[in-house]
C-alpha cells in the first residue's frame, strides 16, 4: 500500500528529481560547522538542500515540487564550531506532518532541536525534544511512521550532528529535516590520515614516532567480566 | 536506614585484606535489606589479586600496577581537568618507569580484574606516554615505554565527572552531555576521592543483589584501607533504593541510577573520570 504510493509519487517526481540536485554534501570538516535544510532518500530522494559547510550562509524559498514535501524558507548557516539549520512551514505527506518552524542548532560540540507548532497525524510534538526521542504514530494511508526527535550522532571524526526531525516511513523513506554539525571547540577533530594538533595545556597526547600512523580508532565498549570486587558500597 | 555496616577505619594497624572490624555498628535497625544486599554483594570475598593479573616473566619482581597494589616512587598526577581521551591497551604486560626513559619500577599487566587493561594516556613524550595507573595512592602515573611491546591505542569520546558536593554525575561524550543524574557520593567520613581517576573494569557479579554491574574506577578510598575484604576501590554501580541519590552516604562509592548505570556500561575502559570537590 505504501510501497505504491511511493512508487507512485516517485514516478511523478521523476522529472523533478534532476531539478532537485543541487546542493554539495554537508560532511563535517576540521574545525567547521556545517548544516542542511533538508534532504531525503528512498523513493523521493533529495540531496542535502541547502547545504553548508565551513563559513557560510544560505537561504532558499521553497523546495522544488515534489509529491512528498513542502517547505516556505529553508535558512542554514556554519561557521567554526557552530551550525544551524531552520525551516519554515513545513508540510511532509500531504499534512500529516506539518510544523511551523523546525531548527537544529550545534554549538561547540552540542546539540539543541526546537520545534513550533509541529504535529503528525494530529499527535503535537514535543517543543523541545529530548536527545533521540523516538515516536511511531500510525498515519492513514502511510501505516507506522517512525519519527526520532533531536536526532544526535556522534560522527567518528568526534563531530555531532543533531538533525531535528528524521522520519521514516516503513524502511522506504528517510526524510530528514533541518540539520547541523559541529565540533568543539577545543576539540579538533582529526581528518582521516591527519595528525593530531600539538599544544594541549596539560600535556596533549601526541602520536608517538614508533606508534602507528594511523589515528586511534574508537576504544571498545567494555564487555562485561562475571566477576566481583568489593568495593566501597 | 543505615548502611555502614561494614568498615576498616585506614591506619597503620589496619593490615590489608585483614578481616574487617567494626562489626559493633551491625545491630539491631542494620539489619535491613540494604545492609544485606551491601554485605553479600560487597563485602564476601577476601580473595587477593586474582591470577588472571599477568605479569611478564622478566618483570616478575617488580610489583603490579593493579587495584590491589600500593606502588612507591611514582609520580603523581596533578591535573584535574580530563585527558584528551586516549586510552591505552598493553597487549603484554609492560613496564612502568616514574620517569620517561628512567628504570622501570611497576608492571602494568595486560588484565585488570579479569578484563583488558585500558588506561588513559595524559602525556606523551617519543617512545613513551604517561599514563593514569590503577594502584594506590590515588592519582599515581607511570610513564610506558610504546615501542617495545604491543600497545593498542584508541580513543574514548566519553568523559565522566563527579561533582562530589552536587552529587551529580554527568556523562559526555565528544563534548555533547549524553546524560546527567543526581548520585550518592560518599558520606564525610569516607569520602569520594576528589581527582582524576579512570573507569577500571566491568564486572557482572554473580549475585546482583544491589547491582547489576560493579565499574570499578582507579582511584581507592582515603579514609579506608580495606572494604568488605577488597581493597577498598572505588566504583560506579547502582543500588536498589532510590532514597539514596543526592546524599553523601556511601563508603567512597558512587551509586548511580539504574538509567546512568545502563549509559556508564557502555562507556570504553580508559574513560577519564573526573571527581570535583
Amino acid at each position: 500500500m505504501l510501497s505504491t504510493r511511493l512508487a507512485a509519487c516517485a514516478v511523478a517526481a521523476g522529472a523533478l528529481a534532476v531539478p532537485l540536485a543541487l546542493a554539495g554534501t554537508a560532511s563535517a570538516t576540521t574545525g567547521t560547522g556545517s548544516a542542511y535544510g533538508l534532504a531525503a532518500q528512498g523513493l523521493v530522494a533529495i540531496p542535502q538542500t541547502p547545504a553548508v559547510t565551513a563559513t557560510a550562509d544560505k537561504s532558499l524559498i521553497h523546495l522544488p515540487a515534489n509529491p512528498l514535501i513542502d517547505v516556505k524558507i529553508l535558512h542554514v548557516t556554519a561557521k567554526p564550531a557552530y551550525a544551524r539549520a531552520s525551516v519554515t512551514d513545513l508540510s511532509v505527506a500531504k499534512a500529516a506532518l506539518t510544523a511551523h518552524l523546525v531548527t537544529a542548532t550545534c554549538k561547540n560540540g552540542n546539540g539543541v532541536s526546537h520545534l513550533a507548532d509541529a504535529q503528525i497525524a494530529g499527535h503535537r510534538l514535543a517543543v523541545d525534544a529530548a536527545p533521540n526521542s523516538a515516536i511511531s504514530v500510525p498515519v492513514q494511508g502511510l501505516g507506522a511512521v517512525a519519527v526520532t526527535l533531536n536526532k544526535q550522532v556522534n560522527n567518528p571524526d568526534g563531530s555531532l550532528t543533531v538533525t531535528a526531525i528524521e522520519v521514516r516511513l516503513a524502511n522506504a523513506q528517510t526524510i530528514s529535516i533541518s540539520s547541523a554539525t559541529c565540533n568543539a571547540a577545543d576539540m579538533p577533530t582529526q581528518p582521516p590520515g591527519g595528525t593530531t594538533p600539538p599544544g594541549q595545556p596539560t600535556g596533549k597526547p601526541t602520536p608517538s614516532p614508533t606508534g602507528p600512523t594511523t589515528p586511534p580508532s574508537q576504544a571498545p565498549k567494555p564487555t562485561p567480566v562475571p566477576s566481583n570486587l568489593p568495593v566501597t558500597g | 536506614m543505615t548502611d555502614r555496616s561494614i568498615r576498616a577505619p585506614r591506619g597503620r594497624a589496619a593490615l590489608p585484606h585483614a578481616p574487617v572490624r567494626a562489626r559493633s555498628l551491625t545491630t539491631a535497625a542494620a539489619a535491613t535489606a540494604a545492609v544485606a544486599m551491601l554485605a553479600t554483594g560487597c563485602g564476601k570475598s577476601h580473595s587477593p589479586a586474582p591470577s588472571g593479573d599477568k605479569a611478564a616473566p622478566s618483570t616478575g619482581k617488580l610489583p603490579q600496577a593493579t587495584t590491589y597494589t600500593t606502588l612507591k616512587g611514582l609520580g603523581q598526577d596533578a591535573a584535574d581537568a580530563a585527558a584528551d581521551g586516549t586510552v591505552a591497551h598493553p597487549k603484554a604486560a609492560v613496564p612502568v618507569s616514574a620517569t620517561a626513559g628512567g628504570p622501570p619500577v611497576a608492571v602494568l599487566p595486560s588484565t585488570q580484574l579479569g578484563g583488558p587493561t585500558w588506561v588513559p594516556v595524559v602525556e606523551t613524550k617519543p617512545g613513551w606516554e604517561r599514563v593514569l595507573l590503577p594502584s594506590r595512592p590515588n592519582r599515581s602515573t607511570g610513564w610506558i615505554p610504546t615501542g617495545k611491546v604491543g600497545l593498542e591505542t584508541a580513543h574514548s569520546p566519553y568523559q565522566i565527572k563527579v561533582d562530589d558536593s552536587a552529587r551529580t554525575l554527568t556523562l559526555t561524550r565528544s563534548g555533547h552531555r549524553v546524560g546527567s543524574w543526581t548520585v550518592a557520593v560518599g558520606a564525610a567520613k569516607t569520602p569520594t576521592p576528589i581527582g582524576r581517576t579512570f573507569l577500571l573494569a566491568s564486572l557482572a557479579p554473580a549475585k546482583k543483589t544491589f547491582s547489576p554491574l560493579i565499574l570499578p574506577v582507579g582511584a581507592h578510598s582515603e579514609t579506608l584501607d580495606t572494604f568488605g575484604g577488597g581493597p577498598g576501590t572505588v566504583a560506579f554501580h547502582g543500588w536498589p533504593s532510590v532514597s539514596v541519590f543526592g546524599k553523601a552516604v556511601t563508603h567512597g562509592c558512587v551509586r548511580v541510577p539504574a538509567d546512568a548505570l545502563k549509559k556508564l556500561s557502555e562507556v570504553p575502559l580508559g574513560t577519564p573520570v573526573v571527581v570535583t570537590a
